[in-house]
């Protein structure tokens, strides 16, 4: 043993550099054990090494490298195997657990293929409800920024739940505001559009007139070249900026800017093209803008849909304090109308406020429908876990530890819920199209619906909870199941049978329980939409088809217009099968339109204060009161006498007659419309408004005499003693004998523009009926299992009072009876729940009660039948049991 | 009560440590004289082996033997389960040798 000196420290502190970095080789661990020594070790043999000479030294070196670098590896290896052999313990846990419960699934096919098919069927229900919620709800708008985005309204202060659209002096002063970085105007009062004639032909497009701050509001600069410049903003620009759509497909993607456009027969240059997918938020698509709208100083005339973008920081409670000081400013200006009011709202509530409601209803319904599922589920895990009950009880005797048997049952449900949950996202997808498809129109944002991220983050969690939902009760009742008992063979007798039938009846029970809540929706809802149907609507829509004719104002000045509605009717009546044939400005239940202050100038309420009424006007041509069917009931119609600039006539609708002329015939008097006198000269009987049966009074013009002043398209209605597509081709020929750049444009039933009101409705009706349906099929069959359970499990009672004289009758009586009776009280507790939930139904139904008796009645008497159905077969079963066999089991 | 042969490195530290603690260089440079160079530690070598051997308990970590002995370094003893191994290693290998020289493979002993 030598002992030797330790290394002079000055000489080795470059080699023992070095010889750190070598040892970098070896794992950190090692490294702060040994690392010290081995240098020591390194550089004394070093010393000895130099003293023998340089090729010494450098063998030594090379030597020392090698060995630290092969045994580092060595090291690191054995490291690495130690710690994953550490890590895989764990691992190892759970992977035999998956692995396991996969097998024992396997298994039982028939029981597995039924979970997962009925757990796919309400996660992928649910989750297509989802993703619509999300979309129209939760998703913000397509705008940069959206919310910032508000929506301005004006309201009279005499009729404050009544928004309408914004004056022209009103949006002047708006956009002086210091709370909004832009505001712009579109003209949306009316369907705008315009005939683009082109080579092929003319077609209609979607055309809005919008202010220069338009594309600055929505943060949609024109990808290729440019929005409107401010003193665009008059009546003569020609100016458009196209979308991407249409440059697409109709102008063929070539170069654009720069060419012109003829749009209703006027010239247009394409200045921009929007960027793609650009919609309007009130219109939705637009096929081009154009900057030539008109924003008057007529502080009564309201006609603008007006957006503003929030300034970064500004609430919309401080922007509402502003805007209340401009309003008191305008009302300075212009006094007459002082009391026309301005107000804001966000606008994601303005695009989806309205179906809110329906969409949460709906997300309810489907919460319901999964909670069904997982009872209906849990249901079957129970009795699955009861006929594996003496396996489990004898590996929990051999040591296998209760715990890990829990954890695999817990496994196993997670492994069906993840299983079902992957199968319903499918499912979910199909449903979702067909939804789409179903309720086209019904809801705002409803097309865009699609399975996203959090969408499917929802079908993951949904999955879990389920799995873990109808997982616990099986774990939960085996981990207090008695042992000796089970292995005793006692499994026979009648106490413990009863109790285990009790959970299991109890579960079939609120299965019946939540089926008869969702009846009772769906069935409130269909009511509902019954009796909308039932509403008098005031005209006959069937057999009439409408359709609408735009005449450009470049070809067709107001004498044109006058005479051409009159002609085209007057033709388009002789063509066969048409019965009568007239023209209106807007058609009846398509809600509010053009209402305006109507006054008596004579009779008893002329000159009082307050008698002004907000009447619809209507311009009408042809025969229009024939074809809506549409009684006279005093006066006449309008006739030859009413020709273009005679003293202008109007009819009154009967509630219009009677709020400005009570208790006299209407018929001789004269009103004042917007200040201008015209003599009543016919009262006819009320229309609805609204697809709900609202009344609201209408002043009828004649076309004739209006077209004077204001270019107003009218919608064709023609009625027809068959079906009236069949009619456009022959509409289409006339109109084109007439003017062969005149487009017929949206031919469609009356029925159909009428339907479109009460398509929300519709649409939730026909979801609810399905989730009802389904939850009825989910609580018939969870019926029918635990009766054929209880039937098999009393074999030996049966074939006892068999034995003992008992009629088949009384026995099937004696199953049935037990089916009633589950079924009875789930009847009675989701009748409860019904009520409760009756008044979060209420804000949807429509002249029907939510605690309607008829349908309570209703709903119990079709789940009492089902589970009837559902018994019977047990029923039979038990019928059949031989006395014989069974006594000597 | 058969083992598996020991490598080599473990079985030359543990006959170095037969006598009494040493530290690591003490080894290597034993260990060489003894085998006439045939056996050399390199650094690598000999801590990795040491440190295995004091896992697997052949050996301990021991203080030094001399009160004045230099404090960095580490000295290591046999344990009684070392001194079992490296005695039935010897054992095993004098049976080879045995059976070596009945095959006439080594000189007859004088």
């Amino acid at each position: 043993m030598t002992r030797s000196s330790p290394p002079g420290r000055r000489e080795h502190i470059a080699e023992a550099r070095i010889f750190g970095w070598l040892l970098l080789a070896f794992p950190a661990p090692f490294r702060a054990a040994y690392g010290e020594e081995m240098t020591a070790f390194f550089l004394e043999r070093l010393d000895r090494a130099r003293q023998r000479g340089r090729l010494a030294t450098a063998r030594h070196w090379v030597r020392s490298a090698a060995d630290v670098v092969s045994t580092a590896a060595d090291e690191r290896r054995i490291t690495r195997r130690h710690s994953r052999a550490r890590q895989e313990g764990a691992m190892m846990g759970i992977m035999t657990d998956v692995r396991s419960a996969s097998r024992s699934l396997q298994r039982t096919p028939a029981f597995t293929a039924v979970a997962v098919l009925i757990l796919a069927l309400g996660i992928g229900g649910s989750t297509a409800v989802f993703s619509i919620v999300n979309q129209v709800l939760l998703r913000p708008l397509p705008y940069a920024e959206s919310g910032q985005l508000v929506r301005l309204y004006q309201y009279r202060a005499e009729a404050p739940e009544e928004d309408t659209y914004v004056t022209g002096p009103a949006f002047t002063a708006y956009r002086t505001m210091q709370s909004f970085d832009d505001v712009a105007a579109s003209y949306t009062y009316r369907e705008t559009g315009a005939d683009l004639t082109q080579d092929i032909g003319a077609t209609r497009i979607r055309q809005l007139q919008v202010s220069s701050s338009y594309f600055d509001v929505l943060r949609a600069a024109p990808v290729r070249g440019r929005g409107f410049m401010p003193d665009e903003e008059r009546p003569d620009s020609r100016t458009a900026v196209v979308s991407q759509e249409l440059w697409q497909s109709r102008l063929g993607g070539a170069e654009v800017l720069g060419t012109t456009l003829t749009l209703n027969g006027e010239s247009y240059e394409v200045v921009g093209i929007a960027p793609a997918r650009l919609q309007d938020p009130v219109v939705g698509a637009v096929d081009v803008w154009v900057p030539h709208i008109s924003i008057d100083d007529e502080p009564q005339n309201h006609a603008l849909t007006v957006l503003a973008r929030l300034r970064p920081g500004v609430t919309m409670e401080a922007a509402a304090a502003e805007l209340e000081l401009v309003h008191a400013a305008l009302g300075e200006q212009f006094p007459q109308a002082a009391d026309r009011l301005g107000r804001m709202y966000s606008l994601h509530e303005d695009t989806v406020g309205g179906a809110s409601r329906t969409l949460l209803v709906l997300l309810g319904a489907v919460g319901l429908v999964l909670l069904l599922v997982c009872v209906n589920i849990a249901n079957l895990m129970l009795a699955r876990a009861m006929s594996r009950e003496r396996e489990f009880v004898m590996r929990a005797a051999l040591g296998s530890g209760s715990g890990r048997i829990v954890r695999q049952l817990l496994m196993e449900s997670l492994v069906l819920g993840l299983a079902g949950g992957g199968a319903g996202v499918l499912l979910g997808m199909l449903m979702l199209d067909a939804i789409k498809l179903l309720g086209a129109g019904s809801v705002p944002r409803l097309a865009d619906s699609a399975f996203d991220v959090r969408v499917l983050s929802f079908a993951l969690v949904a999955s879990i909870s389920s799995g873990l939902l109808f997982g616990l009760l099986p774990a939960l009742r085996f981990s207090r199941v008695n042992a000796a008992a089970v292995l005793r063979e006692e499994s026979r007798s009648a106490t413990s049978g009863r109790s285990r039938n009790r959970a299991r009846s109890i579960l079939v029970g609120a299965q019946i329980a939540l089926a008869f809540m969702l009846l009772v929706g769906a069935g409130i809802v269909t009511l509902s939409l019954h009796r909308l149907g039932d509403v008098d609507l005031g005209i006959t829509e069937d057999r009439v088809l409408t359709f609408e004719v735009h005449l450009p104002a470049v070809r067709y000045d107001s004498l044109r217009r006058a005479s051409f509605h009159e002609e085209f009717a007057g033709r388009a009546s002789t063509l066969p099968g048409v019965d009568a044939a007239g023209a209106v400005s807007r058609l009846p239940v398509t809600g509010s339109y053009h209402a305006w202050g109507s006054q008596p100038a004579t009779g008893p309420l002329a000159g009082t204060q307050g008698s002004s009424i907000g009447a619809e006007q209507r311009v009408i041509a042809g025969d229009y009161l024939e074809v809506m069917g549409i009684p006279l009931l005093s006066g006449r119609v309008f006739d030859a006498r009413e020709a273009a600039g005679t003293q202008r006539r109007v009819l009154l609708s009967q509630s219009a007659a009677e709020s400005t002329f009570p208790g006299v015939d209407a018929v001789g008097h004269t009103l004042l419309v917007l200040g201008q006198p015209v003599e009543v000269i016919g009262v006819v009987a009320d229309v609805a408004l609204t697809a709900e049966g609202d009344v609201a009074p209408v002043v009828y013009h004649a076309h004739s005499q209006f077209a004077g002043n204001r270019n107003w398209p009218l919608v064709q209605v023609v009625r027809t003693g068959g079906d009236p597509l069949a009619l456009i081709g022959a509409l289409r020929a006339e109109l084109a004998s007439l003017d062969t750049d005149l487009v017929l444009h949206r031919p469609e039933p009356l029925a159909d523009v009428v339907g479109r009101g009460i398509a929300q409705r519709r649409f939730m009706t026909w979801l609810m009926a399905g989730f009802a349906a389904l939850a009825m099929l989910l609580a018939v069959l969870g019926l029918f299992g635990v009766i054929t359970y209880v039937v098999r499990q009393r074999r030996r009672e049966i074939g006892i009072r068999a034995a003992l004289g008992a009629r088949p009758a009384e026995i099937r009586g004696m199953v049935l009876g037990q089916g009633l009776r589950i079924a009875v009280v789930g009847i009675v507790i989701g009748g409860a729940g019904a009520l409760a939930l009756g008044r979060v139904l209420s804000a949807l139904v429509f002249e029907v009660s939510p605690a309607d008796p008829w349908i309570l009645a209703g709903a119990a008497l079709t789940m009492g039948l089902a589970a009837t159905a559902a018994a019977w077969l047990p029923a039979r079963e038990a019928t059949a049991v031989e006395p014989g066999t069974v006594l000597h089991e | 009560m058969t083992t598996e042969p020991l490598k080599v490195p473990v079985l030359h530290i543990l006959l170095a440590l037969a006598e009494g603690e040493m530290h690591g260089l003490g080894m290597a440079d034993w260990v060489e004289q003894a085998t006439d160079g045939a056996v050399e530690l390199g650094p690598g070598t000999l801590y990795r082996s040491l440190k295995e051997m004091a896992e697997e308990g052949l050996i301990r970590e021991a203080p030094p033997p001399e009160p004045d002995a230099d404090p960095r370094r580490r000295y290591y003893a046999i344990t009684a389960r070392g001194r079992r191994q490296v005695s039935a290693e010897a054992a095993r290998l004098e049976r080879l040798v045995e059976v070596a020289r009945a095959r006439h493979l080594l000189p007859e002993r004088a």
